[in-house]
């Protein structure tokens, strides 16, 4: 089955994601820095990249997503952001005020269910 | 007025023990607490102070130069010229009498136990009323203090048979136990010697002793303890200071800041 | 600060940052309410103009709530490293000394008295000068506990020489933990440009404008805290 990255330095969460992500199948990578995901990432070439953004720094993911939008062998690679960092909707945006794009926003915390959907949901897509 | 003080020749004392039923009687302290009665191998009873135990005579079998002797000693507090538990107590519980004599207030104690901490004859007993909560109140000889006030003596003194406790001028104490010391070495008593009239300020309980005060169980040379003197002389004023200057740093840095720093510049 | 969602017409916006966690705020409140239960109190004992205060079944009172304060003060951070060990350990780890913390100190008064941004270096998720506030009340946790414990159930079973160390311990232990605190104190509530601090520990977030202030290094990283203070510390000269 299809291989994703975790990047997450909260081991906590890493080892349940882990266990949910690896009982339905899926191979189960980790990292727990920005820095060790982009090496992971260009070694592995994940199927997706689940993705904390407040790591040792608070916009360590973010700074992630960035480099993957300049590096064309990951810009392609799905991203969905599962953090603990409190984001609002908003319907309209400036365009000097956005940091990075990114797949898809869940919230911490969430359930195995919910985490379980989106990944299949966004794999579903991505393949297609 | 002149300073007052208890003089006790111990080469006197029969350890009748009138003494300590005269100052329980007085004090209104227990008979029993503390103390049952028990065969422990000696005449002496109770054990040792306590908080319904202000003086107790204390037995010890000692073989000096001159042979053998039991010797007699009075224990209780020594009302000392430099009183350690009266530095220490926090509520001004334990003051010093103008007369010298180291007074206690019931009322006013809290049960902190810094007294019984801090005196160098280890005197004052702290009686608990819950280890848990820490409520508690000191207690300890206060020489009749409400007797020696109104121009009566001492309850143990009054009663001593064998007049061997006296109670008055402290120089006049001085002289006579002096001169009873010159007497008793003349009878043969190498060692006799006068204890209490220098240490930790000069002792308002001064002992006429006939062996060294080690063979008592006195320790030769008590000190007003070090640490009281850091304690209540460095530690609290630097303390005080401290905490005062912070504050007062506190308000100038403030100040100081809200003229540096426009708030229309933070957001 | 704006995140895109891909293919769809929508954006997150990010304001608020947490970075307290509910532990570490009910640790702190805790803290807060028994230290200054335990300093009242104490000082009581301490300072002879408050000796009224110390006599009778007042002082009886008084020392109570010492004890109960104590007990509390000292269950709530063991009851924090039992339920969170992992959390526990790294906190402790954050107020540890480096040696980048000189720089915060030589920039104190400029900073806080003077109002100088370009004079702060780069600062983590705790500033120096809160992990220095750290450091100090754990530390003088541990020597309270250390001398309080046998200053309770230690009487007549410690000797008196001992007993008397630890009392003037207490003591020092409490004029560095009281100065700091009222440092602290001030800082948190009072300072004009320290808005930011006390939001924070009744709510665990912070807002982005403020991290992205006064704690650059955590915020943006070390590399680009780093360009930033220097374009900063450019700006300020012209």
């Amino acid at each position: 089955m299809a291989k994703i990255l975790l990047v997450d330095n909260d081991p906590g969460f890493v080892n349940s994601a882990r266990r949910v992500l690896e009982n339905k199948g899926y191979e189960v990578m980790t990292a727990a820095s920005g820095e060790r995901a982009l090496a992971v990432m260009r070694k592995e070439k994940p199927a997706l990249v689940l993705l904390e953004i407040m790591m040792s720094y608070v916009l360590e993911g973010l700074d992630l997503l960035r480099e993957m939008a300049n590096d064309p062998t990951l810009k392609d690679i799905p991203v969905i952001v599962v953090t603990s960092l409190k984001g609002t909707k908003v319907k309209a945006a400036q365009p000097s005020e956005i940091y990075a794009a990114v797949d898809e926003w869940l919230q911490k915390p969430v359930s195995p269910d919910q985490l379980l959907e989106r990944v299949e949901e966004m794999l579903k897509v991505k393949a297609a | 007025m002149a300073r007052l003080a208890m003089l006790i020749d111990t080469s006197q004392c029969v350890a009748c023990r009138g003494c300590q039923v005269a100052c329980k009687q007085w004090n209104d302290r227990q008979g029993w607490l503390y103390s049952r009665t028990r065969n422990r191998g000696s005449y002496e009873n109770p054990p040792d102070l306590s908080p319904h135990t202000w003086t107790r005579i204390k037995f010890t079998e000692y073989e000096g130069p001159d042979g053998f002797r039991w010797l007699f000693l009075k224990e209780g507090c020594m009302h000392c010229g430099d009183p350690a538990c009266v530095a220490v107590c926090p509520t001004g519980a334990l003051k010093q009498h103008p007369r010298g004599l180291v007074t206690y207030e019931r009322e006013l104690c809290n049960g902190c136990g810094y007294c019984a901490q801090f005196c160098p004859f280890h005197i004052p007993r702290l009686e608990v009323v819950n280890p848990l909560t820490g409520e508690a109140k000191s207690s300890k000889c206060t020489f009749c203090q409400d007797r020696v006030t109104n121009g009566l003596l001492p309850a143990c003194v009054k009663t001593c048979p064998a007049r061997a406790l006296d109670f008055g001028d402290r120089d006049e104490m001085i002289a006579k136990g002096q001169a009873r010391v010159e007497a008793l070495k003349a009878r043969g008593y190498t060692q006799a010697n006068l204890y209490g009239v220098d240490q930790v300020g000069g002792l308002g309980r001064l002992y006429v002793l006939i062996a060294p005060p080690e063979a008592y169980g006195l320790p030769a040379k008590p000190e007003y303890p070090a640490l009281v003197s850091v304690w209540q002389k460095v530690v609290q004023p630097l303390g005080g200071a401290a905490i005062g200057a912070t504050i007062l740093g506190i308000l100038g840095a403030f100040f100081l800041a809200r003229r540096n720093i426009r708030m229309e510049e933070v957001k | 600060m704006i995140v895109q969602i891909k293919g769809k017409p929508e954006f997150i916006q990010i304001q608020w940052v947490p970075r307290y966690t509910t532990m570490e705020r009910v640790v702190h409140w805790f803290h807060t309410a028994t230290f200054t239960l335990l300093a009242i109190t104490g000082m009581m004992l301490f300072f002879p103009f408050l000796q009224p205060l110390a006599q009778g079944q007042a002082g009886i009172t008084f020392r109570l709530i010492h004890r109960v304060a104590a007990v509390i003060f000292g269950l709530v951070p063991i009851i924090y490293l039992i339920i969170q060990p992992r959390r526990f350990l790294m906190h402790i780890k954050e107020f540890l000394p480096k040696k980048e913390d000189i720089g915060w100190l030589k920039a104190v008064p400029a900073y806080y008295l003077m109002g100088k941004h370009e004079a702060m270096p780069p600062q983590g998720r705790f500033n120096a000068g809160e992990k220095l506030n750290g450091l100090i009340t754990i530390i003088a946790w541990l020597v309270f506990g250390i001398t309080g414990l046998p200053m309770w159930f230690g009487k007549g079973v410690i000797p008196p020489e001992l007993f008397r160390w630890l009392v003037i311990f207490h003591d020092l232990a409490m004029i560095v933990s009281v100065s700091m605190f009222l440092v602290h104190f001030y800082l948190a509530v009072a300072h004009p440009l320290m808005w930011g601090a006390l939001v924070n520990m009744r709510f665990g977030v912070t807002s982005v404008e403020y991290l992205a202030e006064h704690h650059t290094k955590w915020f943006y990283g070390p590399k680009r805290a780093m360009e930033i203070w220097e374009a900063k510390k450019r700006e300020s000269v012209h």
